[in-house]
């Protein structure tokens, strides 16, 4: 199934992209994609590990399951204000 | 009632009219926050500073927050404004305005607004110093 990543601030750079189309697996959790993502683009490392999730604009534990045509968004501590 | 976030500079002006925006006349206190670019961090010089907003997200969680101050001090007259892109020294980065019957809600739900912005809502700043730049 297909679902979007969405990169933002230190992890959009690194990754030289705000946006991955991602071709997985049904059942796959948020956590699990995490693992693929550092897989796919390892220099993202230790930054992924202090993102926060965010399934379709709500944020997500990592145990949640995907589905098809998610918006799954990776998001480093925030510094607003 | 509102909040937005906008790549528009946030002048003295548009403070002036997000404050007037909260004001009734039941009011006896409008607090308005503004956060603004410093020139140093961490000993370092500081050039200028680029926010980035995850939009959708942020609009939420910022209705999000009126709600909680809603639920918690009863007031609805509260307005954010949170700019993006490169700002410079000086420029506003997030306007806050809260009006209530008396000063204390106001500046209590003010201060809530602003460290409960910081928590919550997808926004992220790099800073541009003297010799580099990196994530805040």
């Amino acid at each position: 199934m297909r679902i979007k990543v969405k990169l933002f601030a230190r992890l959009r750079e690194l990754a030289a992209t705000g946006e991955v189309d991602m071709d997985v697996s049904p059942g796959l959790t948020a956590g699990g994609l995490t693992a693929m993502l550092k897989e796919k683009l390892p220099r993202l490392g230790k930054s992924l590990d202090s993102a926060a999730v965010a399934v379709n604009g709500e944020n997500a534990q990592s145990g949640v399951t995907l589905k098809a045509g998610d918006e799954v968004a990776f998001l480093p501590p925030f510094s607003g204000g | 009632m509102f909040i937005e976030i906008t790549d528009r500079p946030i002048t003295p002006e548009r403070t002036m009219d997000v404050s007037s925006s909260v004001r009734r006349d039941a009011h006896g206190a409008v607090v308005t926050f503004n956060g603004v670019i410093r020139d140093h961090s961490e000993g370092r010089k500081v050039i200028s500073m680029e926010y980035e907003a995850f939009r959708e997200m942020a609009e939420k969680k910022l209705r999000e927050l009126l709600e909680e101050i809603k639920v918690r001090w009863g007031i609805e007259d509260v307005a954010i404004v949170h700019r993006v892109g490169k700002l410079e020294i000086g420029e506003t980065a997030v306007v806050i305005a809260v009006a209530a019957s008396h000063r204390k809600t106001a500046f209590e739900a003010c201060q809530y607004a602003i460290d409960r912005l910081k928590q919550i809502v997808p926004i992220w700043k790099k800073e541009v110093f003297e010799g580099g730049e990196g994530w805040v």
